[in-house]
């Protein structure tokens, strides 16, 4: 049983740690700050961890632990909101945080954006996901992803032309 | 030949067409001025917002989860564990004996609580998922 165990965690962490980067850019672009970032996808691979033995191994791995990033980012958000929060920075992620004030142009006009096309272009910017990612993770099929993101995508030029 | 529909550019930007389909939009644009226009206004776009976001890209420092054996071992320890206690309290407090079905009621309805709690399904996430984009 351990061996099946050992497996399981195996297979799990080489799914799971080459998508970190991505993963790291995606919580980001909805929590705003490294620091949550990085809580929210430490929870996230603890929720996918436990949970992976009833994942379907069929369906894409990306989309589905990015659909948990998500909600552990939502869950986290929440309760900053419940609660004024100190976010602690270190030096490395203050640098972090000067470097990434062009992507927060993005999140603010992303923030202008319906939920819907907001989700779907966090998912493909900062999380780099396919379109297969995209179903998976907002489960809609792939041609609903395929008009939904090129929606987004006029609408987001549309607020940066007004800009 | 069907027409080119606005959706299809950008799928064909981001390399998600069937090859049939990616030829054929391909000899669109070659053959159409004013869908190039769109398609490299929609180009130009898509790369400024990939620079833009790439910057935020960050290895996050953290632990993967080490699932061990007191899955299964822990959990048989827990049980005989809880057996000598009860037994144990039975023999020190007679009077225990008339709640000693309930004690054990309670104590199999809180563990399974807790199991239910601790161990989020794939279909909770699922669930999860669905709230958010309604």
């Amino acid at each position: 049983m351990s061996h099946t165990h050992d497996a399981g965690h195996c297979d799990f962490q080489k799914r799971a740690e080459p998508l970190l980067s991505q993963a790291g850019g995606y919580a980001f672009s909805i929590v705003g700050n490294h620091t949550d970032a990085e809580d929210a996808v430490q929870e996230s691979l603890l929720k996918a961890y436990r949970a992976f033995d009833g994942y379907d191994r069929c369906r894409p791995f990306k989309g589905w632990w990015f659909a948990i990033i998500r909600n552990c980012c939502l869950d986290l958000l929440q309760q900053r909101r419940s609660r004024h929060r100190t976010v602690l920075v270190d030096e490395a992620h203050q640098v972090a945080v000067r470097t990434a004030q062009s992507a927060e142009t993005l999140r603010e006009a992303l923030a202008q954006l319906t939920p819907l096309l907001r989700e779907i272009l966090e998912l493909r910017y900062f999380g780099g996901c396919s379109y297969q990612d995209m179903a998976e993770s907002l489960e809609i099929p792939v041609g609903t992803v395929m008009s939904r993101l090129h929606a987004a995508r006029q609408a987001l030029s549309t607020i940066y032309r007004k800009e | 030949m069907l027409p080119i529909d606005p959706a299809e550019l950008s799928a064909y930007l981001d390399g998600e067409l069937t090859p049939q389909r990616l030829e054929e939009v391909r000899d669109a644009l070659a053959r159409d001025q004013v869908l190039r226009q769109t398609f490299d206004q929609l180009a130009s776009n898509d790369s400024a917002w990939k620079a833009q976001a790439k910057t935020v890209m960050f290895q996050p420092r953290v632990q993967f989860a080490r699932r061990t054996s007191f899955d299964w071992y822990g959990k048989a320890a827990i049980i005989v564990l809880g057996l000598l206690l009860l037994r144990l309290a039975l023999k020190t407090f007679p009077p225990l004996y008339a709640v000693g079905f309930e004690i054990i009621l309670l104590a199999a309805v809180i563990g399974w609580g807790l199991q239910r709690i601790m161990h989020a399904t794939d279909s909770d996430c699922g669930r999860y998922a669905r709230i958010q984009t309604s």
